[in-house]
């Protein structure tokens, strides 16, 4: 078979055609919708899970207070309140704004020198185990006022109106007296309890962990046309660059140290170093030779973080943070395997990689001392002018950190 | 001449819907390209089934990156080369080019009644390539119908020159001996 054969051969099949089915294009069409809607959910299922993180932390202390004291909470209600005061200083039987209970427990919180509300002061109150038996009293205080209350509404002749005033003003003096002084002294104890708390997070801590980033693994399909300077310049301009099989990326290592300090009331902030080492392999041509590519990254960065404490009790701590990390690159190394020869290039990683990131965190302390943290964080990576890794195929990436707290 | 210029407006308003993501430029790319698009995808991987899941990959890159489209050649010339690699791919994917290894070379020239081969059908011709065992199959549709040198051919499947050339000569025997049939 000579050139004139393969001349021959190639006119015949150069310009062949084949009838496709029909529902080929349905599948593009469909294809192309499913990797528009994936790319969409890609980018907005990380904001949207952000948002719901945001909601879920903007609740947890009313849910804690619901959870733990839920009788208080429904039996101490501003209106089961009002009625009492008004039977207690409503001589005149006439209806006017009243103070609650709640409203006398803030009084009685503030002589304890607290800014905090009488609602928050109510849950916190709530907050304690010792408080149901309290509440539990109340109740039956505030059953008492309410039947004076019926008394004195039913009750038409002056002596027997003095006998519901009497009853009411000793009601009312339970209510103002008994049970308050009862509040203060319990709020007294729950706000030591608080305060023991948070002085045990005013302490500074020093963690050491070890990145989990399980979407980094990710096997990310498709071919694209490089810049050469992928390679960090190692490869000359003039070639073309074309990648021509899926990325793998393997799980990156990532360790870090951190030192925390306390900001405010129960929040701290953490200033970090961090090591990251980001590998991947994938098939390419460069000038038109094949080479298998394996790429290892070198990232030193700072990250910085807030954390505010959540809960904190028997030992577990649960806490809510955010922050930004800038990382500088190291080092590229890039081992090229072609059917010529193996190259190892180094270069330089110019730029500086930008990251945000959100997320929760929970930590047991074994003793005072040494504490075992996991802290899932959403993270989004920005693009720009930075190396070809995982970060620029998934910018949006949840990853955890494991590793141990020691407070000091 | 008229209609020439007519033609490439055409095709150069369909390439630009495409770039704006416009679903009908792209059908009408679609149904323009397919049929040979289709041909080419079935001479590469040998089965109809893998051809159809190979144009449909071949399309969706050729719609994701239609914007790296300079105008520089003919469109088609730059289609073809995507689907080009899709069908590699899929050859990769599933290990068929590992087997490419270097066997003597048959340097003997083929001889058989050319005449055969000029009276067979695109279509019976297209079905005798596919039969061929993938490896040397790749190598004769790169070298044969899409002209590319056994230099480029060894550079883009990672193996030698020489093994590019055997893989054509285990290629060109395996062509004699089915076109003795027909």
């Amino acid at each position: 078979m000579g050139h004139d054969e393969f001349h021959k051969l190639r006119e015949k099949l150069y310009d062949a055609q084949m009838p496709v089915g029909a529902d080929l294009w349905q599948g593009i069409e469909a294809s192309m919708r499913r990797k528009r809607v994936r790319r969409i959910l890609y980018y907005v299922s990380p904001v949207a899970a952000v948002v719901l993180l945001a909601l879920i932390l903007a609740l947890p202390g009313r849910n804690i207070a619901e959870q733990d004291m839920p009788v208080v909470a429904q039996i101490v209600p501003l209106e089961s309140a009002a009625p009492v005061e008004m039977a207690a200083d409503g001589h005149d039987g006439n209806v006017r704004p009243t103070k609650g209970v709640e409203d006398i427990m803030l009084a009685a919180v503030h002589k304890d020198g607290s800014h905090l509300s009488g609602e928050e002061n109510l849950e916190r109150a709530q907050a304690t185990d010792n408080n149901v038996a309290e509440a539990e009293e109340k109740v039956e205080t505030v059953q008492e006022e309410q039947e004076a209350v019926q008394v004195a509404d039913k009750v038409t002749d002056g002596a027997a109106e003095k006998v519901a005033e009497k009853v009411a003003e000793k009601a009312s003096e339970k209510t103002s007296g008994n049970i308050s002084g009862r509040y203060v002294a319990s709020l007294d104890v729950d706000m030591a309890d608080f305060g023991d708390d948070i002085l045990k997070e005013r302490k500074y801590t020093i963690a050491v962990s070890q990145g989990i980033n399980p979407g980094s693994t990710a096997s990310v399909t498709g071919s694209r046309v490089m810049a050469s300077s992928a390679f960090g310049g190692a490869v000359e301009n003039s070639y073309m660059v074309e990648q021509v099989s899926d990325t793998k990326y393997s799980l990156p290592v990532n360790v870090g140290v951190q030192l925390q300090f306390p900001v405010g009331r129960n929040v701290a902030l953490g200033i970090g170093v961090n090591y990251s080492m980001l590998k991947s392999k994938y098939d390419c041509l460069i000038d038109k030779v094949h080479y298998k590519v394996k790429q290892k990254l070198h990232y030193i960065g700072v990250p910085v973080n807030v954390y505010w404490l959540i809960v904190d009790k028997n030992n577990f701590s649960f806490y809510v943070n955010a922050g930004i990390t800038l990382e500088k690159g190291l080092k590229a190394v890039y081992k090229l395997d072609s059917y010529r020869d193996k190259q190892t290039y180094r270069t330089d990683i110019d730029g500086v990689q930008f990251s945000m990131n959100a997320g929760l965190g929970v930590e047991y302390k074994f003793g005072n001392t040494v504490g075992l943290y996991f802290e899932p964080n959403l993270v989004y990576y920005t693009n720009s002018d930075v190396m070809y890794s995982i970060r620029t195929d998934q910018p949006f990436q949840v990853k955890a950190d494991v590793g141990f707290r020691f407070h000091f | 001449m008229v209609r020439n210029l007519s033609t490439a407006k055409y095709e150069a308003d369909l390439i630009a819907g495409c770039m704006k993501n416009d679903t009908l430029a792209q059908k009408r790319v679609y149904e323009w390209l397919s049929p040979r698009m289709f041909a080419l995808c079935y001479r590469y991987v040998g089965e109809r089934e893998a051809a159809m899941d190979v144009l449909q990959d071949g399309f969706i890159t050729l719609f994701e990156k239609i914007g790296s489209y300079k105008g520089e050649g003919s469109f088609e010339g730059w289609a073809r080369r995507i689907f080009i690699t899709a069908a590699l791919m899929h050859l990769r994917k599933k290990d068929a080019l590992k087997h490419t290894e270097q066997i003597d070379d048959y340097s003997g020239e083929m001889m058989y009644d050319s005449h055969v081969m000029e009276s067979m059908d695109a279509q019976v011709l297209l079905k005798v390539i596919a039969q061929m065992p993938a490896g040397f199959r790749t190598v004769f549709n790169m070298y044969a119908i899409e002209g590319y040198s056994h230099q480029e051919i060894a550079q883009e499947l990672g193996i030698t020159e020489g093994g590019a050339r055997s893989q054509l000569s285990r290629a060109k025997l395996w062509l004699k001996e089915k076109i003795k049939e027909y």
